[in-house]
């Protein structure tokens, strides 16, 4: 009679991931109102993020900024088969970011520290949605500390790299499919994750006018040691013996970013930036549990994906700068493996910024409206891809609204 | 630029709190004109009343799936009411989960019924799904149904088709049929064999042709009423997790249980092989120690025999052609004959033979011959033979050998044909039958002194070896022959009763399906002290299954047919859905489930009926027969509003 039981319960975990649409644009006011182009602008502190490799061409000695966004960005699911619409509540979220560099005056060289938040997430579907098997909500966070150094090599090429830790969190709750009990039965995940890699650029400024960059931000496996993993399953009696610990790899892929920026008039400067997120060393999602039976293992396959950004940014007075930018980003998520964690697609995004300066302080300021294109994800998508215990088939879209304020100040 | 623009105003009020992506709604519910969806009903039986865990109660029917299709309907012209035969509370009883045993076997229970449930609901029902209602039955007027009797208001007769004929029917699903083989079949083809119609619900394979005729009757209702609607093939039943669940080597038995039921077996089974052997030994003789008694009783015996037969008839016919080839008179030949006679007789004495021979057979011998010798017959000759001897001898004074007129070569010749005579298979054969009816003669005065001779040789550790060396064989064919279950601590083949096996037990094989119910019957037989013997109803074996999945494929390809020849019926092949679930499970919406048992989550605790789940899936299954052939788009239901199995709380 062991036969009888309950074997179905594994296959209910658990797949989510860090996807695009978790990988936030948002370490700088100045670079996201100008279509997030940051490679080759003129450096500030927040280069230590966008590429070190610039931060020895920063006029200001030292420098400290201090930023927040505000998110609030949601998913709209819909199936054509049931009629069946829904969107996400995913609240408003709160990515920072902390940068101080610093360095002796007119040296070649400059010393920094960044602390931000690449990736992070919060998805709510709630628990009475038709995909409630699959996901309820998921947050995720990841914060990067990277302490950083940049050379001048010359006074038109300037080189940089800092080391990056990582560490982060992770919360997924989702239905399992046993009836009874007295609330509904459920499985939530909480982990917490750390994770090394490096960030190294290079600035070149053949011109005076003209600064091209690239930057490289490495893979950063994100490892939730099962020492760190809860498992905590909310569940009416039944034989199984239930796991309480989870661990798992947890990849934030390397990012290539290529770009130029160009002073058109001494008022306006235009820049232009193309990266590559190396999805495809996101494979599939690896989950070990302290009661084995249970561990699981789905695929991800996803791809890599570019992002085109263009940026203007215009000197409306001495103190007040104007910002314009768009930027598309593609998705790494091919059809057949959208899951309610990803429901990713290609975006336009718009972007509105400006910056006010008073003495050694400033403040930048930016608005970006996230425009997902509508995907289809239909059931013949799923089934060539095989992942229909992972997904759902229907219409996806989302969008978000993202304001950043930054204060800085230099010295 | 332009989306700047369009999205300029959102930026401009920094709208933050609202707003979600939207998708049209690119796949609104509508049906075309020309079809009509007002009036919806269902036909069916438990499965259309929602019936689930054994019982229709009251959240298993507001399960149906006649009550998802009518709310799919509502959303393009279905009437917002759909009149179920509400059943509150219990119901009529049903099982719920309460637990696990240790090693993690699930423990189903019964909720008793309502007092009430059979009570009569009144109004215009739309969901006519009667549970246990067949084909065969739904003409009969007020057929005792308690779920049928209950829709019919009090006074009046109605059968199930006339509640069909009274209803008024835009669009239906008619799913009718499965009980015409699920109660033969559940029964363990028990309850009725094909044909018998002696009980009314319980009997058993409906005949393709009255199937036929009598669904013929509900679509021509229908089609008068110009309706059109879904009909829905029949499951192959013994692909339910009533038949699958359990496999026939999935009898669990601990160390201490196999030794205890061995012992059990052991002792039912064996004291019979030694009766019936010790029976067959004693009747027939085959038991050798027994054999050899009677071999040696004839090897005694035929002298006492061969006495009286020479006597009576083949000496004398033999002597007498001697003596006519010869040219010997009869009375000459006669008179050779008795003394011939006289002359076996006492040289064959039995004296000689008797070696393991028991005393009170050769004294009843020798009591016989000497009742032979007694004989006035006997007695005549010998007086005859010694007067005529005497005569002789006092004329020749050669006696005994050569007696006048003969000569001494002519004696000898006669002496030698008696004796090759006498060693004839026709001689000795004749005897035998003489010794076999003596023996066997209770009017033998001998015969219960013989008859105790053989008992007695019966119990002698010789032939008693023997008996046990029998036994055994053939207690060896028995296990060779599933006929004498041997288990042993962990899983066995089922033990069911069998009128056709020597023992009345068998093992089950690989080709039986127990039913989910043996379960229960297992510990029910526990708890009466019984021995774990499954009997007919909870085995069905291939032979029974056979026919019953025979008349399936013949309803099926009626049903079917139906479909392809009217452009007013749709087909939702359940059976085709069923098999396929039974194979690759069914996966929707992030839910996995199978055909199993509890775990599957698509049956409910009766192994035949399916879980809210289950319906969900059903339910959409007609509504995609319905937009397929009808061209409407009916929205399906998410199945995830639907729960599985219940099970306990912690």
């Amino acid at each position: 009679m062991k036969k009888l039981i309950f074997l179905v319960v594994t296959t209910l975990l658990c797949q989510w991931a860090w996807a695009s649409g978790y990988q936030v644009k948002l370490q700088g006011a100045r670079q996201t109102g100008m279509g997030n182009t940051a490679v080759a602008l003129d450096p500030d502190a927040s280069s230590i993020f966008f590429n070190p490799g610039a931060l020895a061409f920063m006029d200001s000695t030292n420098m400290v900024m201090l930023g927040v966004s505000a998110v609030r960005n949601a998913n709209t699911y819909y199936d054509p088969v049931s009629n069946y619409k829904k969107s996400t509540d995913s609240g408003i979220s709160t990515p920072f970011y902390v940068y101080g560099a610093w360095g002796p005056k007119g040296a070649r060289y400059k010393f920094g520290l960044g602390v931000y938040t690449p990736y992070g997430s919060t998805v709510k579907w709630g628990n009475d949605w038709k995909g409630k098997a699959l996901l309820h909500e998921l947050s995720l966070a990841a914060i990067c500390i990277q302490p950083t150094a940049s050379f001048r090599i010359t006074d038109r090429v300037s080189i940089g790299a800092g080391f990056v830790y990582a560490t982060g969190s992770v919360n997924l709750q989702r239905s399992v499919d046993l009836a009874g009990g007295t609330s509904p039965a459920m499985v939530e995940l909480d982990g917490k994750a750390s994770g090394t890699g490096f960030n190294a650029g290079i600035m070149v400024k053949p011109t005076d006018k003209l600064n091209i960059g690239i930057s490289y931000r490495s893979k950063i496996e994100m490892e939730v040691k099962q020492s760190d993993g809860e498992v905590i399953f909310t569940t009416p009696a039944t034989p199984l013996t239930f796991p309480t610990k989870f661990g798992a790899i947890l990849p934030l892929p390397a990012v290539t970013t290529f770009g130029f920026s160009y002073k058109l008039t001494d008022k306006l400067t235009l820049a232009a930036d193309a990266a590559l997120t190396a999805w495809s060393a996101y494979k599939k999602l690896a989950f070990d549990f302290d009661v084995n039976s249970f561990d699981s293992e789905s695929p991800r396959n996803y791809k890599d994906a570019w992002q085109f950004n263009f940026g203007a940014e215009y000197k409306i007075m001495d103190n007040l700068v104007g910002r314009v930018g768009y930027y598309h980003d593609r998705s790494g998520v091919k059809l057949g493996y959208m899951t309610p964690e990803t429901p990713d697609s290609h975006r336009n995004s718009f972007t509105l910024g400006a910056s006010y300066k008073m003495n050694n302080l400033f403040f930048d300021a930016s608005f970006l409206f996230v425009n997902g294109q509508k995907r289809n994800q239909t059931l013949a998508d799923v089934n060539r891809e095989g992942t229909v215990t992972a997904v759902l088939p229907g219409e996806y879209k989302l969008n978000g609204y993202i304001g950043t304020l930054t204060v800085g100040y230099k010295f | 630029m332009k989306h700047i623009l369009k999205y300029s105003w959102i930026i401009a009020l920094g709208a933050f709190t609202s707003c979600d992506p939207e998708i049209e709604e690119s796949n609104a519910p509508s049906v075309p004109s020309g079809v009509k969806v007002a009036n919806y009903v269902a036909i069916g039986n438990s499965l259309t009343a929602g019936y689930a865990d054994g019982g229709l109660y009251a959240e298993a029917q507001a399960n149906s799936y006649p009550l998802m299709i009518a709310t799919k309907l509502q959303e393009v012209g279905g009437a917002k009411t759909f009149n179920q035969p509400t059943i509150t509370g219990n119901g009529s009883g049903y099982n719920t989960l309460t637990g696990f045993s240790s090693t993690g076997s699930p423990i189903i229970s019964g909720v008793a019924a309502d007092a009430s449930w059979k009570n009569k609901v009144s109004g215009k029902f739309q969901n006519l799904g009667v549970p246990g209602i067949r084909v065969a039955e739904i003409t009969v007027p007020n057929w005792p149904n308690d779920y049928l009797l209950r829709m019919i208001p009090e006074g009046q007769t109605k059968s199930y088709l006339d509640l069909v004929k009274e209803s008024d029917i835009d669009i239906y699903t008619c799913w009718l049929g499965n009980n015409d083989v699920l109660g033969y079949a559940t029964s363990g083809a028990a309850a009725g064999v094909a044909g018998d119609t002696s009980a009314l619900g319980l009997g058993g394979i409906t005949p393709k042709e009255t199937f036929i005729a009598l669904y013929d009757q509900v679509i021509a209702a229908l089609k008068a009423k110009n309706a059109k609607g879904v009909v829905v093939t029949i499951p192959n039943v013994t692909d339910i997790p009533y038949f699958t669940t359990i496999a026939w080597n999935a009898f669990p038995l601990s160390e201490a249980q196999a030794t205890a039921l061995n012992a059990g077996i052991k002792g039912l089974i064996e004291p019979n092989v030694k009766n019936a052997v010790t029976k067959v030994a004693t009747e027939t003789q085959i038991v050798p120690g027994v054999v050899a008694v009677g071999a040696t009783l004839q090897s005694v015996i035929p002298p006492v025999i061969t006495e009286a037969v020479k006597r009576n008839s083949v000496i004398p016919a033999v002597v007498t052609s001697v003596a006519e080839a010869t040219g010997l008179s009869s009375m000459e030949a006669e008179l050779r004959t008795a003394y011939l006679t006289a002359y076996a007789a006492n040289s064959t004495s039995p004296s000689a033979t008797g070696t393991g021979f028991p005393q009170e057979v050769f004294d009843a011998i020798t009591s016989n011959t000497s009742a032979q010798m007694q004989s006035t017959e006997v007695q005549a000759s010998i007086s005859d033979f010694v007067s005529k001897y005497s005569t002789a001898y006092q004329a020749n004074q050669n006696a005994p050998v050569a007696v006048a007129p003969y000569t001494q070569e002519q004696f000898d010749g006669i002496t030698t044909v008696v004796k090759q005579q006498i060693q004839t298979d026709t001689f000795k054969t004749a005897v035998n039958a003489q010794v076999t009816a003596y023996l066997a003669d209770p009017n033998n005065p001998n015969f219960a002194q013989i008859k105790a001779a053989v008992d007695a040789q019966l119990a002698s550790p010789a032939v008693q070896a023997a008996i046990d060396a029998e036994v055994a064989k053939q207690i060896e064919a028995l296990k060779a022959g599933g006929f004498y279950p041997v288990v042993k601590a962990g899983n066995n083949p089922f033990i069911v009763a069998d009128s056709k096996s020597p023992t009345t037990i068998r093992n089950a094989k690989n080709d039986d399906l127990i039913c989910l119910t043996a379960l229960g019957e297992l510990a029910r037989l526990s708890a009466a002290g019984q021995a774990p013997i499954l009997s007919n109803q909870f085995v069905l074996t291939k032979a029974e299954r056979d026919p019953a999945v025979t008349a399936i494929n013949d309803y099926n390809t009626y049903i079917k047919n139906l479909a392809s020849t009217d452009a007013n019926i749709a087909l939702f092949d359940a059976n085709k859905m069923f098999a396929d679930i039974v194979k690759s499970g069914f996966r929707q919406d992030g839910f996995v489930h199978s055909a199993a048992f509890i775990t599957g989550g698509l049956f409910s605790l009766d192994g035949v009926h399916p879980t809210p789940r289950g319906y969900a899936i059903v339910a959409n299954e007609m509504i995609k027969a319905m937009n397929g052939k009808f061209k409407t788009n009916i929205a399906q239901v998410n199945i995830g509003d639907y729960r599985t199995v219940i099970f306990p709380s912690k």
